[in-house]
């Protein structure tokens, strides 16, 4: 089973109801919908992969108009928080797909799991998780300002 | 006999002999003089002498261009002939020095032998490395307006023009691409265009843009200091930077003198105002101006990369990126790239370097484990460990 299989779901547990959960609130908090960065459905086959460059797919995909800088902040104002709901959904899948397959007395229903989801993606952001993201910033010395997260803190 | 079409006709020194002359003209076939231009200097005395010389020899009693000039308007045309229908045969009296507008020649008024301009019907964006062969020396400054124009300003479906006009009665204009357009940059290639056209002249531009002349007072110096970071960007098309090299080049190489002139945008100024019509007209119907093209003679502008003012992170990424081989410029991460690579450029029509976003991962605001998970999934490896396979984990977490 690969980790595409699990983030994008089958025939057996079809993950639209968790979509919906993790897009209504992804749209909650963004300035617009417009963008394609939201819609997590139209991410394809590798889900995953816009996660490492949200800011500048997000930078190169709005044109130049009236109005773009400001967007632009109220984007980057959401980033970090977007990835943090982003990436609780998919850490999420991954942990009941493992316990599915290691536990014997667990089934994932999917449909079931839509409340306990939504409680999962509306938790804050961990204070150490944040980072001042600057103009110039590549990121290259932020590791060692960050805490490493435990699976502890999960839920 | 057909009359002869004259459009322009030069008389830097009115005087009654040269009237006669034009009097002659009508004998051969000019049957109007219908047009009467009264620049600013000309006004007053010298006018009315001119204008009493022409009625004195026309001889006509019906004719009173005196009259008409008196109660003409300030800054307009003086129609001097009542029955004026159309531009055939018209004269205009300058009192600047100049000009016959043939091609490319023009009179010198004052020393009447010919020269030859520099050509202005064509934009030689490949041909800016030769210099002029033959010098143009003019007694006086030659003032040149020039303005440029934009439409849809700033966004991706901008158009612009640019265009010049000269005191000389020569213009042009032209349409530009190739680059992010916006106003800005139309104004900046109307003063390279004139400076490509008026190469070894003595000229003073007026310009109204404040950006044209904030890069020519250090502006330009500044960049070229700081690697020329600071011109304008976009993802799909190169920033305008060497429409702004082109421009620092052209005002290295200049013999002539050079003055600039901060002119009134939509104002009084006349010249001013044609500039902005003609540069409006050429970014509808104007030549092509391809500043992607453009080729900078080597040596006459420094367009190195530099160090300074870059932030110590960006300083320490650039020298282990030349020292080191990070991980993920390994065979490992080599598939990945591809795919990662191909699909951002799928899904957003993104071009992204994959080696300065997989390491990102570290960065994301997301649980530890799960940067791990994708970690291994990036370099191939097995995701091996119980901590992933949810034993031993609390039941909050898997609900």
């Amino acid at each position: 089973m690969s980790l595409q299989h699990i983030l994008i779901g089958c025939d057996a547990y079809k993950l639209q109801p968790l979509l919906g959960v993790l897009t209504d609130t992804l749209h909650g908090i963004s300035p617009s919908s417009e963008f394609k960065t939201l819609h997590l459905d139209a991410w394809g086959h590798s889900p995953w992969y816009p996660l490492l460059a949200l800011r500048e797919i997000e930078e190169s995909a709005l044109p130049i108009l009236k109005g773009r800088k400001a967007l632009l902040k109220k984007l980057k104002g959401t980033r970090q928080r977007r990835e943090w709901i982003i990436g609780n959904y998919y850490w999420a899948l991954w942990k009941w797909r493992m316990k599915e397959i290691h536990e014997d007395n667990f089934k994932f229903v999917p449909w079931l799991c839509k409340s306990l989801l939504k409680e999962k993606l509306l938790s804050p952001v961990p204070a150490h998780l944040l980072v001042i993201e600057t103009e110039n910033d590549n990121s290259s010395g932020t590791n060692s300002a960050k805490a490493r997260l435990t699976d502890g803190a999960f839920g | 006999m057909q009359a002869p079409v004259l459009n322009h006709l030069a008389l830097p020194r009115p005087s009654s002999q040269q009237f006669l002359k034009i009097l002659k003209l009508r004998e051969i076939g000019v049957k109007r003089v219908v047009h009467l231009y009264a620049p600013p200097p000309m006004r007053g005395t010298g006018l009315s002498k001119t204008l009493s010389t022409m009625k004195e020899a026309i001889g006509q009693s019906t004719w009173s261009p005196l009259e008409n000039y008196k109660s003409g308007t300030r800054n307009a045309q003086v129609n001097i002939w009542p029955n004026m229908t159309g531009p055939l045969g018209c004269i205009r009296v300058f009192t600047t020095p100049c000009s016959i507008i043939a091609g490319r020649i023009i009179r010198d008024a004052y020393k009447a032998t010919r020269v030859r301009l520099p050509k202005v019907d064509y934009i030689p964006v490949t041909r800016v490395h030769s210099r002029p062969q033959e010098a143009i020396i003019y007694d006086r400054d030659i003032h040149v307006w020039t303005d440029g124009s934009a439409d849809k300003n700033g966004q991706d479906e901008c158009t612009a023009g640019s265009a010049w006009v000269s005191d000389m009665q020569f213009s042009d204009k032209i349409s530009l691409t190739g680059t992010v357009l916006s106003n800005n940059v139309a104004e900046v290639a109307a003063v390279v265009l004139c400076l490509l056209a008026w190469r070894n002249a003595h000229i003073v531009i007026h310009t109204d843009s404040t950006y044209v002349l904030g890069l020519l007072k250090g502006g330009l110096l500044a960049m070229e200091r700081d690697g020329w970071g600071d011109a304008p960007r976009h993802m799909s098309r190169g920033p305008p930077t060497p429409l702004l090299q082109l421009l620092l080049y052209l005002l290295r190489d200049r013999t002539g003198r050079l003055g600039f002139v901060k002119a009134k945008a939509h104002g009084n100024d006349v010249m001013n105002n044609m500039a902005d019509a003609l540069a409006n007209e050429g970014r509808l119907s104007g030549r092509v101006f391809d500043v992607s093209a453009i080729q900078i003679p080597a040596g006459w502008v420094d367009t190195s990369p530099v160090l300074c003012h870059q932030p110590l992170n960006y300083l320490t990424k650039l020298t282990m990126r030349a020292m080191v081989q990070t991980p993920t410029d390994t065979l490992k991460f080599g598939a990945f790239s591809d795919r990662w690579t191909v699909t951002i450029g799928n899904m957003f029509s993104a071009v992204l370097d994959p080696g300065n976003h997989i390491s990102k991962v570290w960065d994301l605001a997301i649980l530890e484990g799960l940067k791990e998970v994708l970690w291994k999934e990036m370099n191939g490896a097995q995701v091996l460990g119980h901590r992933y396979y949810g034993t031993g984990l609390a039941k909050s977490d898997m609900g």
